[in-house]
């Protein structure tokens, strides 16, 4: 095993699904409000978490071969 | 059988205080415990930071720290997709789950299934939430007691009876705060003794360089094999635990719930989630692994024989860089490690047979004291049954095996149904109760050798051994297929009936839970006001000082103790009404202040909760 980017491709991808498809139904059904500043806030947050959690293990699948 | 290290007398002379420290300190909250909502949700009034260490402390089980080091051993730091991957259930559990359950004040997992779909549900999800958590219980109390026989040669059921004795009494009296605090002071402790291991391993090692440079490449990335090795292939952890087990923690684990129902309001609850997500779980996959990865680099570097047992790798490292004093320090937040999770598991047990068994079938309509001793009664009777399963899980390997299989057959059914009953209006009573049943009948249908060709499909080019990971895939299939076809041939509930149990009526289930129209103006930051004793059952506030907290009449406000670092341990929810003649002032009914241990004189905290 050399690098590990179909693993994070396959994780975030796969697991992005998911993600992606129950925040579209939380604000879709009502239940978070694009015109509520907490819930922005909220959808904010949980993007950020995202990008964050996929751009470290980024940086660490990289970083591993020094 | 692992070698056995007793400590010198400094040693124990540590984990000794420790142990009565944490008995002292959980049983101290006893005096916070006077109704059964303070039992098991601490009485709704906790900062997020609290519950967030107190999650670490829940998640962090009793062989975490031997379990995932040896995983880093054999594996690198891919030992950390376990804990790295929760992320994806955050916006259903954030702006779904967690709002749904708070705001329809459920009190338990089988209670959202009743009110959520019929009585024949919910009693489905009580047994399989019983046999699940009295069986981890038990599974709790024979590894706790495994580990302190290997690590301090103290005999297996001995150790589980004094860990149980010391978690059994303060559980009693505190109940969720007690949990709660004393998991606050464990969480601490098990990163400080984590990352204190870390970092001497890396100095004996000669440094950080020392340490990277001696680990093989695989172990320094954060994945392992896709599909490899069979024991710990990647798809099959994703599949395992970011999708089954992550769902099962956030959605059907009581404990966890009843954590989350302690907090003052919801948005403290998500900033809660978030911390524990984006900081302590990271920190937590490091403090309980980081023993292996040094291990490793020893091995790379001489340090150490290469023909290693993995399971021994914990102690070994322990052993080697920790000694004396460390030791002790170490050994404390291992048991930390156990005591916290088994404390929520025993909390959890009792709210579920008050609330789902006792309050419904056996005693109804019983006064709140009542309840409160039962819910007790329930505490002890939930560690001795735990207790008794000690020996035979000791005994039969087949059996602690056969609870591993049964938990990993419970998990899809109950999350499936909690999931699309919160989503899905059109998902019905019939469907769930199908899903729960013929969910579990399915997923138990993979486990015995000869039919894991029903995993082939889903195995993702995993070998045989590793089919069992992709059960979790599986399962979640399997029940996804029985809720669809069940809804699609049976009746839904009217809408109308399930107000607060959908994502798409939590606007309805706030109103409901605020008793009125909801101000949607943004948060302000708290102000103090000096608390005086009023004649009015409500909060009396001046306008002025409503809207420097952008309230208004009739919304809810949480007053608390100025004082930030005791979290919410004195304060209380109150709805403001008639306004007072002045500013600086809050006027509250004298019972209220004396139940939230709060003075008058003093300056409180004021702010808008909803």
């Amino acid at each position: 095993m050399e690098n590990n980017w179909l693993q994070i491709a396959y994780q975030y991808l796969v697991g992005g699904a998911f993600f992606a498809l129950t925040l579209w139904l939380c604000f879709h059904q009502g239940g978070a409000e694009l015109s509520h500043p907490q819930d922005k806030k909220m959808l904010k947050i949980l993007l950020g978490g995202y990008l964050g959690y996929l751009s470290v293990h980024i940086l660490w699948a990289y970083l591993a071969r020094f | 059988m692992m070698e056995q290290i007793v400590g010198t007398k400094l040693d124990y002379a540590i984990i000794i205080i420790y142990f009565i420290f944490v008995l002292g300190f959980g049983s101290v909250f006893g005096r916070f415990t006077r109704t059964t909502k303070e039992f098991f949700f601490g009485g709704q009034r906790f900062s997020w930071w609290l519950i967030a260490f107190s999650c670490v402390a829940t998640t962090v089980g009793s062989y975490s720290f031997i379990k995932y080091s040896a995983a880093g051993y054999r594996y690198g730091m891919s030992s950390t997709m376990t804990y790295l991957n929760d992320w994806f259930m955050m916006p259903l559990f954030m702006l779904g789950w967690l709002p749904i359950i708070y705001f329809s004040r459920v009190s338990s997992i089988p209670e959202f299934f009743e009110r959520r779909f019929d009585r024949q549900t919910r009693v489905a999800a009580v047994v399989v939430l019983m046999l699940y958590m009295i069986g981890y219980i038990g599974i709790n109390f024979y590894t706790l007691g495994v580990a302190l026989n290997a690590l301090l040669g103290w005999d297996i059921f001995k150790a589980a009876v004094f860990i149980a004795v010391i978690t059994g009494i303060y559980v009693t009296f505190g109940g969720q705060t007690a949990v709660i605090m004393t998991d606050l002071l464990q969480g601490f402790l098990l990163l400080i003794a984590g990352f204190a291991l870390f970092f001497l391993g890396v100095h004996y090692l000669g440094g950080w360089g020392e340490f990277w440079h001696h680990l093989p490449l695989a172990h320094r990335l954060p994945f392992s094999g896709f599909n490899t090795p069979e024991k710990f292939p990647m798809v099959g952890i994703f599949w395992q635990d970011a999708m089954a087990n992550s769902l099962a923690f956030w959605f059907m684990n009581q404990g966890l719930i009843m954590r989350f129902l302690s907090v003052k309001s919801v948005r403290e609850g998500r900033k809660s989630a978030t911390f524990v997500i984006l900081l302590l779980m990271p920190l937590a996959s490091i403090a309980v692994a980081n023993a292996g990865w040094v291990g490793k680099a020893m091995v790379g570097k001489g340090m150490l024989p290469a023909n290693l047992d993995a399971n021994k790798i914990f102690v070994l490292v322990s052993d080697l860089i920790c000694r004396p004093g460390v030791f002790g320090f170490i050994m404390a937040a291992l048991t930390a490690a156990m005591m916290s999770t088994v404390d929520t598991l025993i909390n959890a047990v009792s709210a579920v047979a008050v609330n789902d068994i006792w309050k419904p079938f056996v005693a109804p309509n019983r006064s709140d004291r009542y309840y409160l001793v039962i819910a007790r009664g329930f505490s002890v009777l939930a560690a001795v049954l735990g207790l008794a399963l000690v020996p035979l899980f000791a005994s039969f390997k087949s059996i602690y095996r056969a609870h591993g299989a049964f938990t990993a057959a419970v998990t899809p059914p109950m999350v499936v149904a909690i999931v699309l009953g919160i989503l899905w209006k059109r998902y019905t009573p019939k469907a769930a109760f199908a899903t729960l049943i013929f969910g579990t009948i399915g997923v138990f249908l993979s486990i015995p050798g000869k039919m894991h060709f029903l995993l082939k499909p889903f195995s993702h080019g995993v070998g045989p051994e590793g089919l069992i990971f992709m059960r979790a895939l599986y399962g979640l299939i399997v029940c996804t297929a029985i809720a669809l076809i069940v809804s699609f041939f049976t009746k839904p509930r009217k809408e109308e009936e399930v107000i607060g149990f959908l994502v798409a009526t939590i606007r309805k289930a706030k109103e409901r839970f605020k008793g009125g129209e909801l101000n949607d103006r943004e948060f302000a930051p708290p102000i103090l006001l000096e608390l005086r004793e009023g004649s009015e059952p409500e909060a009396q506030i001046h306008l002025q000082d409503l809207e420097k907290i952008k309230a208004k009449l009739g919304d809810l406000l949480y007053v608390a103790d100025k004082r930030r670092w005791l979290g919410g341990l004195k304060s209380m929810h109150i709805k403001a009404g008639t306004p007072a003649e002045k500013p600086g002032i809050i006027l509250l009914p004298a019972e209220q202040i004396k139940s939230a241990r709060l003075k008058t004189g003093e300056l409180v905290r004021v702010e808008k909760i909803m």
